[in-house]
């Protein structure tokens, strides 16, 4: 069972590590277009790498509202511990 | 004037030069090969042209999308198109029955009807589900009121799980799936349905040849480019794009550079890569692009025949030697006879052209890895295995074709392979649609045309749809970004 502390590093590290960003820089009231400079295109590739990661499968419509690092915590969590609890 | 410098001369690449040139664009082409086309490429042997990559193309008429965009570009009255049998076009030859593909709708199903009286509701439940899902693409009906995300849900589901849910005839199902998946080379169950609609209403408002084939395209579409003041420039290999801060501003070949404030790219998005600077693109961009899986590999086989081929004047020929349609993407090997081969005539359809009458081009289906592990490291020169790897190929393909058309007396024959179509096109795994069109790769898996850097457009089969229609659409699409899709409808529409 991944915590959600475990949960939030692994989604921080894909944000530094494959989108090139400081790990000061992702905080989690970082807003993803303005401070980031994350945009659509980012959007999809965070998506799939997130996808392939957790083994979990993104809803268009959430993604597309992300503004800050703190959704995609969030969000990503609610995933993980929904697929936890159901393959439990 | 802005300029443009557009690396690839295919479909795609010489569309988008067009329509740029159109708005005011100083446009110059680059191509690494000696002659234009990408795909729409013919060779010639003993003054005689065998076709690659273009056989025929749907809605070619002149108020159909295809026709209307030969128009919007200019050539539409230096092509002479023909239109194949529309009570026929496509032949499928299964083991024990065939069946031809009528073009039209009503005729469609119609003809499915007769063959199976027992499935007339599930038949015309299947056509309009085809009908909806073909209609969520507005670029395909220039209706641009229909958002781009209304295809999504249209390519998450596959061709097979809507077979199924409608037909129940195994022969049926075989037949609706044969008609088309093998021309874009993505088996049933992965092929999204969305594309399968496309493709296939494409060809039911007509299925056309065009008179020389890719070559006599690809030509009228440069002559239009020169006479407009563009340039194509040949044996002229993109070698870098220069990008400054995050914006593209030209392009390399080997000492030459091109100033561009835009650079389209008609070639693998792999490709594009390739030509970028390391740190342009961001890793998770990277990484997805380079673990992607491209499209599939063929055989292409281009022989003469002495005999009467008025079988194929006006249609193309589907043999599978099963009715598991899911066979087609087995490679061919020189032990066993081809499980599936695609069969035209495009010089039969031509009037007036000595030679190419009796000209016929087969595809088979290929693995790219098995040609480049049986050449090692021969390069170019061909090692001795692949040598006979690709013979023991097209002596088990005469024996299927002496069986099935004993008729025929075969004159000249020769192959290309998937590295064939590397040297060529620079296709990565010699893939003839570039991108693997599946359901895990497309939908919101999708190529862009925008990358990170700014003032690069990708265009292309890989980045739209297969075949001609998608190469040439996804041109329109990729230049909506900078000329507006509003305009470019409005113009499609008025041409």
């Amino acid at each position: 069972m991944a915590t959600a502390e475990e949960i939030i590093a692994t989604v921080d590290r894909i944000l530094v590590d494959q989108f090139e960003l400081g790990a000061d820089q992702v905080a989690p009231s970082a807003r993803l277009r303005e401070d980031l400079d994350l945009d659509s295109l980012d959007a999809a590739d965070m998506m799939i790498a997130i996808e392939k990661r957790f083994g979990v499968r993104l809803d268009d419509n959430v993604a597309r509202s992300f503004t800050t690092v703190e959704d995609i915590h969030h969000y990503v969590r609610k995933l993980v511990l929904e697929k936890e609890a159901a393959e439990a | 004037m802005p300029q443009a410098v557009i690396v690839g001369s295919g479909m795609g690449g010489l569309t988008a030069a067009l329509l740029l040139q159109k708005h005011g664009w100083q446009v110059q082409v680059l191509e690494r090969h000696y002659r234009p086309g990408g795909f729409l490429h013919r060779f010639f042997r003993q003054g005689i042209g065998y076709d690659t990559g273009f056989h025929y193309v749907g809605s070619a008429g002149p108020d159909q999308l295809f026709g209307r965009a030969m128009k919007h570009l200019g050539v539409y009255d230096r092509l002479r198109f023909s239109e194949l049998d529309p009570e026929g076009f496509d032949w499928l030859w299964f083991p024990d029955r065939q069946f031809r593909v009528p073009a039209g709708f009503e005729r469609w199903k119609a003809a499915l009807t007769a063959a199976f009286p027992d499935e007339s509701q599930g038949i015309a439940n299947f056509a309009e589900e085809l009908r909806r899902a073909s209609r969520a693409y507005g670029w395909f009906h220039l209706d641009l009121s229909t958002p781009p995300e209304s295809v999504l849900p249209w390519e998450e589901c596959s061709l097979q799980q809507v077979v199924e849910r409608h037909l129940k005839h195994p022969q049926l199902r075989a037949i609706v799936c044969g008609q088309t998946a093998p021309l874009y080379g993505i088996v049933p169950a992965e092929a999204p349905f969305g594309l399968h609609a496309v493709v296939t209403d494409h060809f039911q408002q007509g299925a056309y040849s065009v008179d020389g084939g890719g070559d006599r395209l690809a030509r009228e579409l440069v002559r239009e480019l020169r006479a407009g003041g563009g340039k194509l420039h040949l044996r002229t290999p993109a070698t870098a794009i220069d990008v400054r801060e995050g914006v593209a501003q030209g392009v390399w070949s080997g000492e030459r550079y091109f100033p561009a404030d835009l650079v389209v790219t008609d070639i693998h998005p792999s490709l594009v890569l390739d030509l970028l600077p390391a740190q342009a693109v961001r890793p998770a961009y990277r990484d997805r692009v380079r673990n992607s899986r491209v499209g599939a590999a063929h055989i292409g086989v281009y022989f003469r025949v002495e005999g009467d081929l008025s079988v194929l004047k006006r249609r193309n020929l589907y043999r599978f030697r099963s009715w598991d349609v899911e066979e087609m993407a087995l490679p061919a090997s020189p032990e066993a006879p081809p499980s599936f081969y695609f069969l035209a005539a495009p010089g039969a359809r031509e009037q007036g052209r000595a030679g190419t009458e009796q000209v016929l081009v087969a595809i088979l289906t290929a693995e790219h890895k098995i040609f480049e592990q049986l050449n090692g490291e021969s390069g170019e020169t061909r090692s001795e295995a692949y040598r006979a790897a690709k013979a023991g190929i097209e002596g088990q393909f005469r024996a299927v074709l002496a069986e099935d058309f004993p008729q025929w007396k075969v004159l000249a024959m020769e192959s290309s392979t998937p590295l064939s179509t590397q040297h060529y096109t620079g296709a990565p795994g010699g893939a003839i649609y570039g991108h693997y069109h599946s359901v895990a790769q497309m939908g919101r898996y999708r190529y862009s045309s925008r990358i990170k850097v700014r003032g690069v457009l990708q265009v292309g089969h890989a980045i739209g749809f297969p075949g001609i229609c998608g190469a040439m659409m996804s041109a329109y699409v990729g230049c909506a970004e900078i000329l507006g899709g509003e305009t470019l409808v409005a113009e499609l529409k008025a041409a």
